[in-house]
């Protein structure tokens, strides 16, 4: 184990998280002057797991896709495993860092550049806190659209992880599917907002772009429209043995080590009132307050039950 | 979702004992400091599925853990560690 302090304190797992070997163990950025760090040398310990049959699998740092470097060592016996040992932050940036001494206008821009999984609730998040700060009331328009952007992160983060999902169990076609389906819905923002991800659009105090009422319906159906394609894909999915197979016997989380996690909680979908006001808001028109509550993943199931009661199994195989 | 902030000296003892209950779970912990360079501790808690509470407590030296506690804790305070240099020791 890397030797910190806080090892002959007793911390369970004293090893540097966010800082590599290369980083100083006494620099602590966020307190200290971390313009010119000195490069450092040292040996990261991974935890081995030892034993008749435990086989080691690194995988990573680099994968075959766009996510961030991450070294993940499984200790595994056949489909169980035993240990992960997780190194992340490869490319830490000191995103903390440089909020410090940054306008507070200024700051949504590092604040959505954090993920790009989550661009849009981190910079609605980052705007939010502002408001609070400032006592700054945001127009209810801009509400609405904030709610839209959000829940259409949400639904296209729902879409690539059933995809990814079944990447990892060699169901390759879904999960080519499934990015296309989330592509139509980045290419929809930028048709309408100019912007993928919707960067740029959260500002503290409301948003800076707005749509018509035509094109709030344009947008809607093509939401509606992948919504329902999704749902179709996901009973496909569940309905194909081989899938049930690894999904229902392999990587079961038990309560105990949900719960050691904190890998749990309540999920509120948007209530009924959220969504219609936010349609009332954009356009009144019956087609949006559609739309709205089609973006929900619990819509999404719906489209699959529905899908599920008027086919047979056979016609998915 | 409601968020109470009492500033006490005793938060890290008042998140730690509320930790243990069941019905909660370890949202965050994070670390600030102040312009006069004192540290402080963040622990962020939901308690039932349906309120945040939240406990702030100044930091002059080692801080219990409370990764024998809950487990999700150990890279919060691991990253307490790298950025602020606050230790996390465990609770003798």
């Amino acid at each position: 184990m890397t030797s910190t302090a806080s090892s002959a304190l007793g911390h369970p797992d004293p090893r540097p998280l966010l800082f590599h070997e290369n980083w100083p163990g006494n620099v602590h950025p966020m307190i200290d002057d971390a313009s010119h760090v000195p490069w450092a040398e040292g040996q990261y310990q991974f935890l081995q797991v030892q034993g008749a049959g435990v086989c080691e699998v690194p995988v990573g740092p680099i994968h075959a896709g766009i996510i961030e470097p991450g070294h993940f060592r499984f200790s595994v016996v056949g489909d169980t495993v035993l240990h992960l040992e997780l190194r992340h932050f490869y490319t830490h940036k000191g995103t903390e860092k440089l909020f410090e001494n940054t306008p507070v206008m200024d700051g949504v821009m590092i604040a959505e550049s954090v993920s790009g999984d989550n661009c849009f609730s981190h910079a609605v998040a980052y705007c939010q806190a502002i408001e609070s700060a400032f006592g700054i009331s945001v127009p209810p328009r801009a509400q609405a659209l904030r709610l839209i952007g959000l829940e259409l992160e949400r639904m296209i983060a729902h879409i690539a992880d059933v995809g990814a999902l079944c990447g990892d169990v060699g169901f390759s076609v879904p999960a080519a599917y499934t990015a296309r389906i989330k592509e139509t819905l980045l290419r929809a923002s930028t048709r309408f907002f100019g912007t993928r991800f919707w960067r740029g659009m959260a500002v503290p105090g409301g948003v800076t772009r707005d749509f018509s009422s035509a094109e709030a319906s344009e947008f809607a159906r093509i939401v509606t429209a992948a919504a329902r394609e999704f749902g179709e894909m996901a009973r496909l999915i569940l309905h194909t043995s081989s899938v049930q197979s690894r999904f229902e016997s392999t990587g079961i989380l038990t309560a105990e080590v949900t719960r050691q996690l904190g890998s749990w909680g309540r999920w509120r979908a948007p209530a009924e009132s959220d969504l219609t006001f936010a349609a009332i808001i954009l356009a009144g028109a019956t087609a949006t307050s559609t739309w709205m509550s089609r973006c929900t993943s619990m819509e999404m199931c719906s489209h699959a039950r529905e899908s599920e009661s008027t086919r047979r199994p056979s016609q998915c195989a | 979702m409601s968020v109470t902030v009492p500033n006490s000296e005793l938060g890290v003892s008042q998140a730690l004992d509320l930790l243990r209950a069941a019905n909660t779970r370890l949202v965050s912990i994070f670390g600030s400091a102040d312009d006069n360079r004192e540290l402080y501790v963040h622990y962020l808690i939901d308690v039932d599925g349906r309120e945040y509470r939240m406990f702030r407590s100044r930091v002059t030296g080692p801080i219990p853990s409370a990764t024998p506690i809950t487990p999700s804790a150990a890279w919060y305070e691991r990253e307490l560690h790298d950025q602020y240099g606050i230790e996390c020791a465990r609770p003798s």
